[in-house]
């Protein structure tokens, strides 16, 4: 069923692309008329999202809607399928006013010209510099700014404080480097019974990118270029991170399920109190507690120290054929704005995307949550035009360079990945 | 003699046992992993169902019946007079005409679908609940003309020559005389549209833009909510089975029907 979709959504793509070909000049027919400061005229205006963030849209469109005569309506559509219906959309020329994707989609979009371009209004805006600059930057292509953060969730360490007591650790020090973390998810998984020392999505290209390479970053090295057109899988860096997951993995510290996580289950076993320490979301940070599982957050670190983060969530964009252009300015600014972003986002334990609203009232109250917040500014988003289908793909070759790594031949599986990925990059 | 055929009987009963196991199981796991909770069983997750942020609102159950209704209405009628022109009469390039609508069938249901968006967009019909109803009708339309075809041409000849003879004209032996003689493979049809339009996910999708037009199905997929594709199950189990229970009632009331009207024809001399 799932590769019939994938194959589905593949074909529908191409033929989107065929139709999209045919209407590609098709933007800049509503630039003379353009407003820096966005229009609030009682227009109504259509925002698509993905299920997984609709909560989040859905309360900055309600807050909006309350108190500005523009109508905000928001249509989530499932994650998986999302890209396709954005396509099909584009290619029969009726996509929404504005849309969110996916933060590493936006370099595709914005080079597809689905989007308007943000330059001149976001310089304008007063925001320039305060607003997640690794969002920003996945947003930019060739030197314009298409798209801008919507909702952050970035890649953090899950610690059950419980075990950690147990295993004789402190429930307040999380690890500081990846070295340390792997000590610490033996001396977790040395409890027994049917504790794990650790959890990862082994058969998730998702799920892989998110949690491995900020420990990447964090040593100094990287995954692809900045240009996003060669991959850098087999650099010493990369293969350091496989090696360590993987030994985690042969000594059974972590847990069975690991190999075959396609995704699907991995918030499931973070929630059953019975993993130590594993790389995560920090959105599911609440998620978990609410389970009744007490939690504690570090970051994600290089194999000797240093810390990084995936900058992940949504970006939101003004699809490149609305004539509402200047109302739906006004709420993209509106969502930058400190009430959106404390009252909206902080108040709901959310991450703010403003680097300067880091702590603010909400957030002063728990220190991990400023914790997390900070380490937006030091994180990263890769940047990539072909990003879908080098690596979030079930197809991709990324996915595969990931099993060969950590359950197969890994020196083989790095340098053949590194040609396929790279292969993959340059396809346009 | 008479152990031989008991032993056949306890054959059959075995083997119709463990075809009933295979195909039931999956719905019989769902409806158990529904009921399952946290703390024991319940219906927690029917409540997650109804009540969370993306769940099934009735909106959506009214939306997938109306599309349902006007695709096995619409199914009918295109496939009823269908059938009976292709079974019934000859007239020039009718194989032909026949083969384009089984060419239906060749075409990579996907790839066609955003041209159909397009052309939807030209008659003003772009996310509604009749475009979508008028896509899925088409899709049925190769199944469901070769059916009635069948079952037309089963209808024994001297049926129909007796009516001209009591004065109808081919549309009234139609109504009167041939329909109620072809009814087994209307139910067919009929049950086999509304199967396929009720629990149809990629139609929907794509062409449906707001979330007060989504149907069922489109609500349920969405209930996977957290990120990487994390997947609230238990919900999603109670989702599907919320789904399936019309169909199984509809099922079992005219399943003897459904059969026939598959077998109808198949005997024809």
């Amino acid at each position: 069923m799932k590769r019939n979709l994938a194959g589905r959504t593949t074909s529908l793509l191409a033929a989107a692309l065929l139709v999209a070909g045919l209407s590609a000049c098709a933007d800049d027919k509503a630039a003379d008329a353009t407003s820096v400061a966005g229009v609030d005229d009682g227009a109504t205006l259509t925002l698509w999202t993905r299920a997984a963030t609709e909560s989040v849209t859905k309360a900055y469109a309600e807050a909006y809607n309350k108190t500005h005569k523009n109508q905000v309506q928001v249509t989530a559509y499932p994650g998986e399928e999302y890209p396709a219906k954005l396509a099909s959309a584009a290619g029969a020329k009726a996509l929404p006013d504005l849309f969110a994707s996916d933060v590493v989609f936006s370099a595709q979009f914005a080079s597809e010209g689905l989007w308007q371009d943000l330059t001149a209004r976001f310089d304008a805006s007063g925001f320039k510099g305060k607003v997640a600059p690794a969002h920003v930057a996945a947003g930019t292509w060739e030197g314009k700014t298409y798209a801008l953060p919507h909702t952050i969730d970035m890649s953090v360490m899950l610690y059950n404080k419980d075990l950690y007591t147990r295993a004789g650790l402190d429930p307040e020090k999380g690890p500081t480097s990846l070295t340390e973390y792997a000590e610490h998810a033996r001396k977790i998984d040395a409890l027994g019974g049917d504790i794990n020392g650790t959890y990862f999505g082994g058969n998730c290209g998702g799920c892989v990118e998110f949690t491995f390479w900020p420990s990447v970053w964090a040593a100094g090295g990287n995954v692809i270029d900045d240009k996003g057109r060669n991959a850098k899988v087999d650099s010493k860096e990369m293969a350091d991170v496989f090696a360590l997951y993987r030994k985690l993995y042969d000594d059974g510290v972590a847990a069975p399920g690991s190999k075959d996580e396609a995704g699907p289950t991995w918030l499931g076993a973070l929630q059953n109190g019975k993993i130590g320490i594993a790389p995560g979301p920090s959105v599911w940070l609440g998620i978990i507690e609410k389970a009744g599982v007490k939690m504690g957050v570090a970051p994600i670190t290089g194999l000797t120290g240093g810390e990084s983060t995936f900058v992940g969530g949504d970006a939101i964009g003004i699809s490149a054929t609305t004539a509402k252009g200047n109302q739906a300015w006004d709420f993209i600014k509106w969502t930058m704005s400190d009430e959106a972003q404390i009252e909206i986002i902080a108040k709901n334990t959310g991450v703010p995307f403003r680097t300067d609203l880091a702590e603010n009232k909400y957030s002063s109250a728990d220190p991990r949550i400023v914790m997390i917040n900070k380490l937006m500014a030091k994180g990263k988003t890769p940047y990539a035009r072909n990003f879908n289908a080098s690596f979030n793909d079930p197809q991709s070759p990324w996915l595969a360079t990931v099993r060969g790594a950590l359950f197969g031949d890994a020196g083989k599986a790095l340098t053949d990945g590194n040609i396929a990925i790279s292969k993959s990059l340059q396809q346009s | 003699m008479s152990s031989i055929s008991s032993a056949s009987r306890w054959g059959r009963h075995v083997t119709g046992a463990a075809l009933a196991i295979l195909f039931l199981s999956p719905l019989l796991w769902s409806g158990w992993a529904s009921l399952r909770t946290d703390t024991g069983f319940g219906l927690e997750n029917y409540d997650r169902l109804f009540t969370s942020d993306n769940g099934i609102r009735l909106q959506h159950v009214l939306n997938s019946v109306a599309v349902s209704a006007l695709t096995v209405v619409g199914t009918l009628v295109v496939a009823t007079l269908g059938g009976y022109a292709f079974g019934r009469f000859t007239f020039p390039g009718r194989d032909l005409l026949f083969l384009v609508t089984l060419a239906i069938l060749m075409v990579p249901y996907a790839t066609i679908l955003i041209a159909l968006y397009v052309l939807l967009g030209w008659i003003g019909l772009q996310d509604s609940l009749i475009g979508l109803s008028l896509v899925l009708i088409m899709f049925q339309l190769p199944f469901s003309i070769f059916m009635m075809r069948n079952s037309f041409e089963a209808i024994p000849k001297e049926l129909e020559e007796s009516a001209y003879v009591d004065g109808c004209n081919s549309f009234s032996a139609l109504l009167r005389i041939l329909l109620p003689a072809v009814r087994p493979g209307l139910i067919t049809v009929g049950l086999f549209a509304f199967l396929t339009s009720w629990s149809e996910f990629f139609a929907p999708l794509i062409l449906l833009n707001s979330t007060d037009r989504f149907t069922t199905t489109l609500a349920v997929v969405n209930m996977r909510t957290a990120s990487h594709g994390s997947i609230d199950y238990a919900a999603l189990e109670a989702g599907v089975v919320f789904m399936a229970v019309p169909c199984l009632l509809l099922f079992a009331f005219m399943q003897r029907s459904y059969v026939r009207g598959f077998i109808s024809g198949a005997l024809k001399g």
